[in-house]
């Protein structure tokens, strides 16, 4: 059978750049396999603190200029033996996501963006109808305001920099304490890599405004918690 | 790189590649029959299609056999099952052999789960290889909703992926990308995103010089629609070299070599019948018929087997100047886009240069409106740029009427919307080129 392994190609690997994502204002985010990896153990923490059951069904929506962020959650879902759907956070992908939802029994939809929340009423839905079936829905911070006024209780996502935070099952926003270092300073959130990486942040100013806690959690995850105040919409194409 | 004889080389498996047909038949026939085997245990749908018929996977032992008695399912034979055995995957896998689900792109109607396996497919790779991707290379995704193998490709080649949304508004990052990281490989771009980026270029949007952008690459897959002239035209201008691309089957998919003469499937993986749209049998090389198509790696891939694909293509097995010997495809449309107007067919294809020679409609934007198979009168929703001080809609629409007419020799009713009417449609790589209303 013929397949990769007979190409004789050298697969890239540890500081071998796996690709390139986007953070800020749209710069070039360098990750290496090292950094994916990493990201994905970080990721694995982040889903072991939603709870959801062995063998769920989780939609995954992002943008594809955002999966540097999202990839480690998809293998980390992955490797926990969760299925993963995806679909694209944008308005024309509702479809799809109504689709995964009236078929399947769906235990969470993560990355909900307000581009998808603007496709949903678009197509005449009400939000909380759309989601009504679903235990968990993870939303970033404007998409959670929004769909907040039509009665759905979202869980929350935020991209700070080049940080993802989640929401764990009790509503604090952690990130991985491992690769990240977050501190305020003057009510803003700056962001310093603590671990080698292929593209090394110190101090980078977010733009956010929020703090940051290193308390225990609930949930299990020793990760940090930052509250970040609402503020403008994750990007994405509508 | 130890290896530097092989990557000069056209091919990656060139042992697969240019296989003598005979063999490759005889290779088909050894997968299919482990296939057969392996889908009757992992698909409840296969399992009763073929229960019904009174078969059992090892009842087949040629391919000769498993044409002349395996039945055909298609989408609503996923569907019907999906509905009756309230199965979410259609039955075509059970929920603890899938690794993902992937999805349909719902163009022609409720999307279907796609329930992938485990493992490794042959992907995307030759194809790039062959437009000149090598290790170390940077490849630039301009893509949406599919995920996960999507990455495989460029890492099994040995090289990295820049990642970019389908959609217009990722253009100034991407020709800063493009001339930063120097990629040689652009997957994918569309007809609209071409069309956008040609507006863009011309109203200054975007201040770059896009032949200096595209200077790297090699190569520029385009997916979803027909390329229409004029955003070849532009993409050629920027010295993009496009090189087509499609599904096959929802099984695997085709992409033209540097001959452009043809698009090449993988026959190694996947098994491609051309069969009567209306029946059960072949079609020879060079007519149109419908493609039909058997997953000969189901453990990694969807399971489907004798799949009517509804799409139209013709197709040649004689050798490509290339030196591949796969069977190359040329997609002509869906079977359920043809309207048959006084005994006479016609395909959104067969007017797609009539409407494009409009200056106003140049984009290609348009939809047969198709209430059945069999109308009176042709009726064509048709988007227009509309400028102030242009041409009023009468003149433009008397322009269509007769471009159409001169084309397919029928005279049709046109609705002429703004452009934007149709793209709002989506997938954002292509339009529904057929509409009931």
């Amino acid at each position: 059978m013929s397949n990769v392994n007979h190409w004789r190609v050298a697969r890239p690997f540890g500081d071998d750049v796996w690709g390139y994502g986007r953070y800020g204002d749209d710069q070039l985010l360098p990750l290496s396999f090292d950094d994916m990896q990493h990201d994905t153990a970080g990721a694995t923490a982040a889903v072991l603190s939603l709870g959801l059951p062995d063998r769920s069904v989780v939609v995954l929506t992002s943008t594809v200029s955002d999966v540097g962020y999202f990839h480690p959650l998809q293998s980390a879902a992955k490797d926990m033996g969760l299925l993963v759907c995806n679909a694209d956070a944008s308005t024309m992908d509702v479809d799809r996501v109504e689709m995964f939802i009236r078929l399947l029994d769906v235990a969470a939809v993560i990355g909900v963006n307000d581009a998808l929340v603007d496709g949903i009423v678009e197509r005449g839905h009400d939000p909380k109808s759309f989601f009504s079936s679903v235990p968990m829905v993870i939303a970033s911070g404007r998409a959670k305001e929004r769909m907040a006024a039509t009665g759905v209780d979202a869980l929350r996502f935020e991209l700070v920099g080049p940080v993802l935070a989640l929401s764990c099952r009790h509503r604090n926003l952690h990130f991985d304490g491992r690769q990240w270092d977050m501190v305020a300073d003057n009510g803003t959130l700056l962001v310093s890599s603590r671990a080698r990486r292929a593209l090394p942040f110190s101090h980078f100013d977010t733009r956010r405004g929020g703090t940051v806690s290193n308390g225990v959690c609930p949930c299990g995850r020793r990760d940090p918690v930052v509250e970040i105040e609402p503020t403008a919409e994750v990007r994405g194409p509508s | 790189m130890s290896h530097n004889a092989e990557l000069s080389t056209r091919m990656l498996d060139e042992k697969i590649e240019s296989m003598d047909r005979g063999d490759l038949r005889s290779y088909q026939e050894n997968r299919l029959l482990e296939s057969l085997a392996y889908v009757e245990r992992h698909s409840p749908l296969f399992a009763q299609v073929w229960g019904s018929a009174g078969l059992r996977a090892a009842d087949i032992s040629s391919l000769t056999e498993f044409e002349a008695r395996i039945p055909f399912v298609d989408k609503d034979t996923v569907r019907a099952y999906r509905t009756t055995y309230g199965d979410p995957l259609g039955g075509l896998r059970r929920m603890a052999d899938a690794s993902v689900l992937s999805s349909t792109t719902g163009t022609t109607g409720d999307p279907v789960v796609l329930p992938v396996g485990h493992g490794e497919g042959v992907g995307l790779a030759r194809d790039w290889w062959e437009i000149g991707v090598r290790p170390g290379d940077a490849v630039a995704f301009m893509l949406f909703t599919f995920r996960g193998p999507a990455w495989l490709t460029p890492h099994a080649l040995g090289a990295s992926c820049v990642l970019f949304d389908h959609h217009p508004s990722e253009f100034d990052r991407w020709c800063r990308a493009s001339l930063e990281l120097e990629p040689t490989l652009l997957y994918l771009l569309s007809g609209p995103l071409i069309m956008a980026m040609a507006h863009m270029e011309q109203t200054g949007v975007l201040p770059y010089a896009l032949a200096e952008v595209f200077s790297s690459y090699k190569g520029v897959v385009i997916g979803g629609d027909h390329l229409g002239i004029q955003a070849r035209h532009d993409l050629e201008r920027w010295g993009g070299e496009p090189f087509l691309h499609t599904a096959v089957g929802d099984v695997g998919s085709a992409t033209e070599c540097r001959e452009h003469d043809g698009l090449h499937a993988s026959e190694d993986t996947v098994f491609i019948e051309i069969l009567d749209p209306e029946g059960s049998s072949p079609v020879p090389d060079g007519e149109v018929g419908e493609l039909v198509a058997t997953n000969l790696v189901p453990q990694s891939g969807n399971p489907l087997v004798r799949y009517r694909s509804e799409d139209l293509v013709r197709v040649s097995t004689a050798p490509c100047r290339c030196g591949r010997t796969g069977m190359r495809l040329w997609p002509v449309g869906r079977k359920g886009d043809e309207v048959v107007i006084h005994g006479h067919s016609i395909l959104p294809m067969d007017i797609w240069r009539a409407v494009e020679s409009v200056p106003e409609s140049a984009a290609g934007y348009f939809q047969l409106i198709r209430t059945g198979r069999e109308m009176d009168v042709l009726k064509v929703r048709v988007g227009h740029n509309a400028t102030p001080g242009g041409r009023s809609p009468t003149s433009v629409r008397e322009d269509l009427i007769g471009a159409i007419e001169a084309s397919v020799g029928i005279a049709p009713e046109i609705d002429l919307v703004e452009n934007e009417v149709l793209l709002r449609l989506g997938p954002p790589h292509k339009i529904p080129r057929v509409a009931s209303s």
